[in-house]
């Protein structure tokens, strides 16, 4: 499982996230709700060792990962679908899946693992040879989606995987990452759509201006007065 | 204050007196026999570095042998040589320089033609004696007075050996059609105008006449088109890295004209090493040749070979120390290292160098030195005048081998 | 007109500009994949030519043969020198600037080099096929030419099914698209940044022998063939490697065309008013950019 231990990053001296404490349960899905800016991307980067932390530690299965290279937090099956997709434009759907695949053990039984996320996401057999720079902003998140999962991830991260899209592919996303849970997988998933976000996960964490400020299981989170008033809108 | 730091002031103490001593004893052996420095700049690195570097060699040759034979005027001579990287306007920062700055007593000539033509200005300003290449004749058309080319490499003379020669050879039997290329820069220009003159007097007719820029990026077009014009004579103005690109495509493509006459790319050393017997034949000029039968050649091949082993010193070499050599003419001839004497001196009286004997006129050059010179079995024959003829010219060039 | 001028000028000029774009495909990856504009790059290629005239003169050893030596040598010492020089400055603010400042230091520091082994004379690299040529029709091809030429066919393939067919080519291809995202697939950036260092100053070396086929050469030549590779790079387009295969054979196509249409003062005008032509209409190169 993955623990995160108090960090504290900074950028040019202004916090973004302070003393930020959170658990990921293996085979159960988190949620890390808050507003925008409030420093969630933030976190999961400095889970991927894109970020460096001024203080605190980051755990994964008790092992010391802060400090460690992007790649080799890659390298242990913690993997992150960022936030805006961020694919390769000018690269096929294909060569964006085996790029997923990049690591040795992922690459071992790549073809099996692109076979699995065909049938996962069909469109995107049909659209393998296409660059993805021109595919639409659903397309494009089912290959985020599916490229992080060609990596075989133990802990699946996912930035606001419904950020821009329509309410029905949105679902769709949602309710693949269901499905993979139920398969085994551990997630955390960032969102500023937390009605559905809340609905799908275990427990939930809730950010504000770089703190915790609340977490529980995600029942307890939906009837929370303060999360009910600020979030959902009741 | 401990007895260690004690003892380590008076060993302070020591040392400083030791070095003060030192200095004193240098001071005073300085004033009696205080080197004449001589200063300025060489193209020891970029693109002249090669000719640069054996200017160099030669200048340092003369300074071991005055040295040797007592000095300059009974003191010692040394040089203080910067390196202008071959670029024009770093020469001319460091004439000024050796002459301002380091306050030099003499200044040495300097090397190619464009840097010694942009100095020439400078040394004029401050009256400072400079012998060099000069390059071609309008540099010493603009009435300079304390600029001397001694020899100079001319190249409006660069051919007179050539033509002079050909001129021997039975009508019926020379070119009828010449290909002129000629790299576009002054140097090129000044090359052209003896063909000009001679081809008009020798009544051979230039079907070609073609200037390109530096550097030349393929020669085949100017082969293909000298072979389509029946051109008998090809003139190749230019260096070494267009010139060897204009043997190869004339070689490639079968062209045998029956003479190819080569401007400043067949001097160095490197045309017949590196081009081997294809640079046989080809027919050039110098204004200094190892092998003149002048006093003091012998003693710069003997020296070449023990230390380069290299048969026949390089023309640059020459060119370092036969500067070197008008130069220190002057300087002991006036007895005084006042500039303005040297310079009277100088165009008052003969020098005898080991391009033989010169007499400079108002411009600062002597009169026309041209020597013609062929290249045979990989070395560099004199072949016009006749008194210093070192092989007979082969004409017409046999076809390639 | 003259047929037989325009065929083989064109002929001649195209060969030569395949060499030129040999020696510029490196160049172009390492400006366009790592925003390091790498000056020392003909400098590398420079050294690979005077390895090859020592190793012919030596042993015997073809200028083509010697590559087998040449290239992993330089592709070692690309490596070497990203890890411990470029590598550090690349997360300055301004990488572009601040490599070629670096690289020029380099450029300076292995042109004396050359120096220092090989003296300052020029050097012609004299083979056995250098003045063989063979005639179809009235056409000449120089062999030296036809075998500069067939050297940037294979090293651009190379190149290019590397970056298109290989897991490491498309890492790198990766790398350069989306940095961020390439890195949380597990990608080494530092690795792969150098990997390609490594492999652009391999290709400088083929490059360099090409050039020595066509070029006399001095330990300063590399000045010379940096105008070249810009050339190729801003008509080709930055990161491009067809893009700088095309430029190159353009280059080499109007050399070509000018010599044989044109008095060969207007050559260098033509070529860099083209230049500038280009870099007003198309500031990004005549292809796309894109590894």
């Amino acid at each position: 499982m993955l623990r995160i231990d108090s960090i504290t990053a900074k950028y040019q001296d202004l916090s973004a996230i302070s003393e930020v404490s959170l658990d990921v349960e293996d085979g159960k899905i988190t949620a890390l709700i808050g507003s925008n800016g409030a420093g969630k991307t933030t976190i999961l980067n400095s889970v991927s060792g894109l970020k460096e932390l001024s203080s605190g530690r980051i755990y994964w299965n008790d092992r010391i990962i802060s400090g460690s290279s992007p790649d080799q937090i890659a390298a242990l099956g913690v993997i992150q679908v960022p936030e805006g997709r961020k694919l390769f434009p000018a690269m096929t759907v294909e060569e964006n899946l085996e790029l997923g695949a990049y690591l040795p053990g992922p690459r071992r039984d790549w073809t099996k693992t692109r076979k699995r996320v065909f049938e996962l996401f069909p469109r995107l057999e049909e659209r393998r040879k296409q660059y993805t720079g021109s595919l639409s902003g659903g397309e494009q998140q089912m290959v985020a989606v599916g490229r992080a999962l060609m990596a075989l991830p133990k802990l699946l991260m996912l930035d606001e995987p419904s950020l821009g899209l329509a309410p029905i592919v949105t679902d769709e996303i949602f309710k693949i990452i269901v499905e993979l849970n139920r398969e085994g997988l551990t997630a955390l998933v960032v969102s500023q759509e937390v009605l559905q976000t809340l609905s799908i996960s275990n427990a939930a964490y809730l950010l504000e201006n770089g703190k915790i400020v609340l977490h529980g299981a995600a029942g307890a989170m939906l009837a929370d007065p303060k999360v009910k008033e600020s979030y959902l809108g009741i | 204050m401990t007895s260690r730091r004690k003892g380590f002031i008076t060993m302070s103490g020591k040392l400083l007196g030791t070095i003060l001593m030192v200095l004193l004893m240098c001071w005073t052996v300085n004033a009696a026999e205080k080197p004449i420095v001589i200063g300025g700049s060489l193209p020891l690195t970029g693109q002249f570095a090669e000719t640069g570097q054996w200017i160099e060699r030669g200048m340092k040759f003369w300074a071991k042998e005055t040295n040797e034979k007592g000095g300059l005027l009974g003191r010692p001579v040394e040089f203080k040589i910067y390196d202008d990287e071959s670029n024009v306007n770093k020469a001319v920062t460091y004439a000024e320089k050796a002459i301002t700055v380091d306050k030099v007593d003499l200044l040495f000539g300097g090397y190619p033609g464009t840097a010694a033509r942009a100095v020439m200005p400078v040394v004029e300003k401050h009256k400072f004696v400079y012998v060099s290449m000069g390059g071609h004749m309008k540099s010493f058309e603009q009435g300079y007075t304390y600029s001397f080319g001694g020899p100079p490499l001319m190249g409006e003379w660069w051919y007179e050996g050539f033509f002079q020669w050909l001129e021997t050879v039975p009508a019926d039997q020379r070119p009828k059609r010449a290909a002129v290329y000629t790299m576009n820069n002054p140097i090129g220009a000044s090359l052209t105008e003896s063909i000009i003159i001679w081809t008009k007097k020798l009544g051979i007719e230039i079907a070609i006449d073609e200037k390109y820029n530096l550097p030349l990026p393929d020669a085949t077009p100017l082969i293909v088109k000298a072979k389509q014009m029946d051109c008998d004579l090809l003139c190749s103005n230019g260096v070494f890295a267009d010139g060897v690109m204009t043997i190869r495509a004339a070689k490639a493509l079968g062209y045998n004209p029956k003479a190819i006459v080569q401007g400043i790319g067949s001097v160095v050393p490197a045309w017949s090493k590196e081009l081997g017997p294809d640079g046989d034949y080809v027919f050039s000029g110098t204004s200094l040749h190892d092998k003149l039968k002048f006093p003091g050649n012998d003693k710069l091949n003997a020296f070449v070979k023990k230390e380069y082993q290299i048969d026949g010193y390089p023309m640059y070499f020459g060119f370092g120390y036969v500067w070197m050599q008008t130069l220190s003419q002057g300087v002991e001839g006036a007895k005084s290292l006042d500039q303005t004497k040297i310079r009277d001196w100088l165009k008052s009286n003969k020098v005898d160098t080991i391009a033989g004997p010169m007499k400079f006129t108002d411009k600062g050059i002597p009169d026309p030195i041209n020597f013609c010179t062929q290249v045979i079995n990989g070395h560099a024959e004199l072949i016009w005048p006749p008194e210093v003829r070192t092989a007979n010219p082969v004409y017409p060039k046999p076809a390639w081998k | 007109m003259n047929l037989v001028l325009v065929f083989q000028s064109l002929i001649s000029g195209i060969m030569m500009g395949a060499v030129y774009a040999l020696l510029g495909i490196g160049f172009s990856l390492t400006w366009g994949v790592m925003k390091v504009i790498n000056v020392s790059h003909a400098t590398f290629g420079l050294i690979a030519a005077f390895v090859a005239y020592t190793l012919f003169k030596v042993f015997g050893m073809d200028p083509v043969a010697s590559l087998a030596v040449t290239l992993p040598s330089l592709f070692g010492l690309g490596c070497l020198v990203y890890w411990f020089l470029i590598n550090p400055i690349t997360r300055a603010k301004a990488v572009i600037v601040s490599s070629m400042i670096l690289t020029f230091g380099i450029a300076i520091i292995l042109e004396n080099l050359i120096l220092l082994v090989w003296g300052a004379d020029p050097r012609l690299l004299t083979t056995s096929y250098t003045n063989k040529v063979f005639a179809i029709g009235p056409l000449y091809f120089q062999y030296p030419r036809v075998l500069g030429f067939l050297m940037a066919v294979v090293g651009v393939t190379a190149i290019q099914l590397f970056l298109k067919r290989t897991l490491t080519g498309k890492a790198v291809r990766a790398a350069w698209q989306q940095s961020e995202a390439s890195q949380l697939c597990g990608i080494n950036l530092k690795k792969i940044s150098m990997i390609t260092f490594g492999l652009a100053v391999a290709s400088a070396g083929a490059g360099g022998v090409g050039m020595a086929m066509l070029y006399s050469f001095e330990p300063h030549s590399h000045n010379l063939w940096l105008i070249y590779l810009f050339l190729v790079v801003i008509v080709g387009g930055v990161g491009n490697i067809l893009g700088a295969a095309a430029g190159g054979m353009l280059i080499g196509v109007i050399t070509g065309l000018s010599m044989a249409f044109l008095p060969y003062q207007w050559i260098n005008v033509l070529t860099f008013g083209l230049l500038m032509l280009i870099l007003i209409f198309r500031p990004h190169g005549l292809f796309r950019s894109e590894v």
